[in-house]
């Protein structure tokens, strides 16, 4: 109820926001360029991305965005919607300790209609020269680019390293962050707490059942570290959610139906009401002339999906305007198999629907901790400053009958084994 | 005398040449990028690394509390692409891409900028925590360097 109500209520945020937003943007254009000078309190920034993405795998969609419903392969070849976006940030500096923030995202989202969102939108308190506190909706850095992996610009590849970065979709919280930082002697610190509240809905789409349904992190906190000396920058995150999953409500169902043998598959399974923690570890040196980049992330289910753990390793080097990359990242589920009920146990009848049911209950570990690699190679062209064009080949490979990340599969049975993809991307700031 | 007066062209003309060489390397000192701050900063040297952390936003204020306030020159200007070249060893675009990491996850803003080295000169008599990068010929006594 309480959930709800929050909900409409950033939703209407979001209306109104984007709106107030449009007309703030229509006005500011109109006036001449000088009231937007840059020591004005008032500053507007924005970075956008026109991605193409193809795969080779015609039977399912490729989705390397958490927050697509749909990818290339087959619901489209090749997709506009996976990588492109447009974001405004507007910053108004109240006072010298008072700040408010807010990022609009112009993107598909898991409804497949494209529509602005709020990224952010907060308020920052300048406690002291070392703390900063803001309350609002708020970036979540679980990973090191996690904060800006929407700003193409900012990274070398086309999109962070998706069998790392899907395993934790949410890119930001409603609540409070304190942030402690400091300089000492050359080193840089930064530590930063977070408490809130999250949602997002998740579209699960195959040939038998069309659910949507949301994920709801009633609950979260979060604590983020980063340390940056020169060309080395070390990140160490902690995450521990609430979570409430009502896209599953229609499969406990399913096998509650089957007496107390299929209760006990739901309590082994049902991940609903449980913390879950999740863990990363980053490391990366950058010099102007070429930057090796690793990260690992683990996250237990709570349930008998097991732990999920991803990580890749990426490296490049800058030739003048153009730097070639290299990238390697897999994702790793649990490794035992997931066990429903044994239809042999059961009447004829029925077994067909229990072995959808086991079906289901596989694709949702195999969608949840996934098993696949990918070797990348890239090329990032710097234009202009302020403009940049990518191209990337990813080979795409699953693991262990898992279904990667691929979705919208052509029937429940299938398993696909990898993909060929090609994207390019054009990245901008304005 | 012959050897005398060889001796002596010989020298003269040495002498011309270590002037030509002196004239042209100040010539180049005067293509030099240098760093600046007020004048009171004159004992004040500042490392390269500092230089960095100054204008990455990364250092707000140097070992003892001094405040400092980093100020640019326009994008697309000579001097600018040769400090950030020269001292940071960034392109123009690695330089907006850092911005832009900070800027949109509010971690920080690019420098003030000018449109020339008086009006930089300016900035600094009005505001002596302002840190500046100028070619050295236009180096007046107001400025002390704390970089070259």
């Amino acid at each position: 109820m309480w959930q709800e109500c929050v909900n409409r209520l950033f939703y209407r945020l979001e209306v109104g926001a984007s709106a107030a937003l449009l007309l703030v943007v229509l006005s500011l254009l109109s006036l001449p360029a000088s009231s937007l000078a840059q020591d004005s309190a008032l500053q507007l920034n924005g970075y956008g991305t026109l991605g193409l993405i193809h795969s080779s795998e015609r039977r399912s969609d490729y989705i390397p965005n958490p927050l697509r419903a749909e990818g290339p392969g087959r619901s489209g070849n090749p997709s506009f919607t996976t990588d492109s976006l447009a974001a405004l940030q507007v910053d108004y500096q109240v006072s010298p300790r008072w700040s408010a923030t807010v990022q609009l995202v112009l993107e598909q989202d898991f409804r497949t209609d494209v529509r602005p969102r709020l990224e952010w939108a907060n308020l920052q308190y300048r406690a002291s020269d070392r703390l900063d506190v803001r309350l609002g909706r708020i970036a979540l850095n679980t990973f090191m680019v996690s904060d800006f992996r929407k700003v193409g610009y900012a990274t070398p590849w086309v999109r962070p390293p998706a069998e790392l970065y899907q395993l934790v979709g949410l890119t930001n919280s409603d609540g409070i962050d304190l942030t402690y930082s400091f300089n000492h002697e050359g080193t840089q610190y930064s530590s930063q707490l977070v408490y809130g509240r999250s949602s997002q809905t998740i579209h699960v789409r195959d040939s038998l059942t069309e659910t949507s349904g949301r994920v709801d992190l009633p609950n979260l906190w979060g604590t983020f570290n980063r340390l940056e000396r020169g060309p080395l920058t070390l990140h160490a995150s902690y995450l521990s959610a609430k979570v409430n999953y009502a896209v599953t409500e229609e499969l406990w169902a399913g096998y509650r139906a089957f007496g107390p043998p299929g209760d006990l598959v739901v309590v082994n399974y049902d991940a609903s009401g449980k913390w879950s923690p999740f863990m990363a570890v980053g490391a990366a040196w950058e010099t102007g002339d070429w930057f090796l980049q690793g990260e690992w992330g683990r996250g237990d289910t709570r349930s008998d999906f097991g732990q999920r753990a991803g990580w890749y390793f990426s490296g490049g080097m800058r030739f003048e305007d153009w730097t070639p990359y290299l990238s390697y990242a897999r994702a790793r589920g649990s490794e035992h198999d997931v066990e429903g009920l044994d239809p042999a146990q059961f009447a004829p009848s029925v077994r067909p629907m229990l072995e959808e049911l086991n079906n289901f209950l596989f694709l949702l570990q195999s969608g949840t901790a996934p098993h696949q690699e990918t070797i990348t190679a890239g090329l990032r062209w710097d234009l202009y400053p302020g403009i940049s064009v990518t191209g990337q080949y990813d080979r795409v490979s699953t693991r262990r009958g898992s279904i990667g990340l691929f979705r919208n599969l052509e029937n429940t049975r299938y398993r696909p084994d990898g993909a060929d993809v090609f994207s390019l991307a054009v990245d901008f700031l304005f | 005398m012959p050897s005398k007066m060889i001796t002596s062209l010989l020298f003269v003309l040495s002498q011309g040449l270590a002037t030509a060489e002196a004239e042209e390397s100040s010539g180049q000192a005067g293509d030099d990028v240098v760093v600046v701050m007020w004048q009171e900063n004159a004992e004040l040297k500042l490392s390269r690394d500092q230089i960095s952390d100054i204008f990455l936003g990364r250092l707000r204020q140097l070992p003892g509390g001094r405040r400092v306030v980093p100020l640019d020159m326009a994008e697309g200007s000579a001097l600018r692409e040769q400090f950030y070249r020269e001292v940071l060893e960034r392109t123009p675009a690695q330089v907006r891409a850092h911005w832009a990491r900070l800027v949109f996850t509010g971690r920080g803003s690019p420098p003030r900028s000018v449109d020339s080295p008086e009006d930089a000169v300016m900035a600094i008599a009005e505001d002596s925590r302002i840190v500046a990068y100028l070619w050295r010929r236009d180096v007046d006594g107001s400025l002390a360097v704390v970089y070259e």
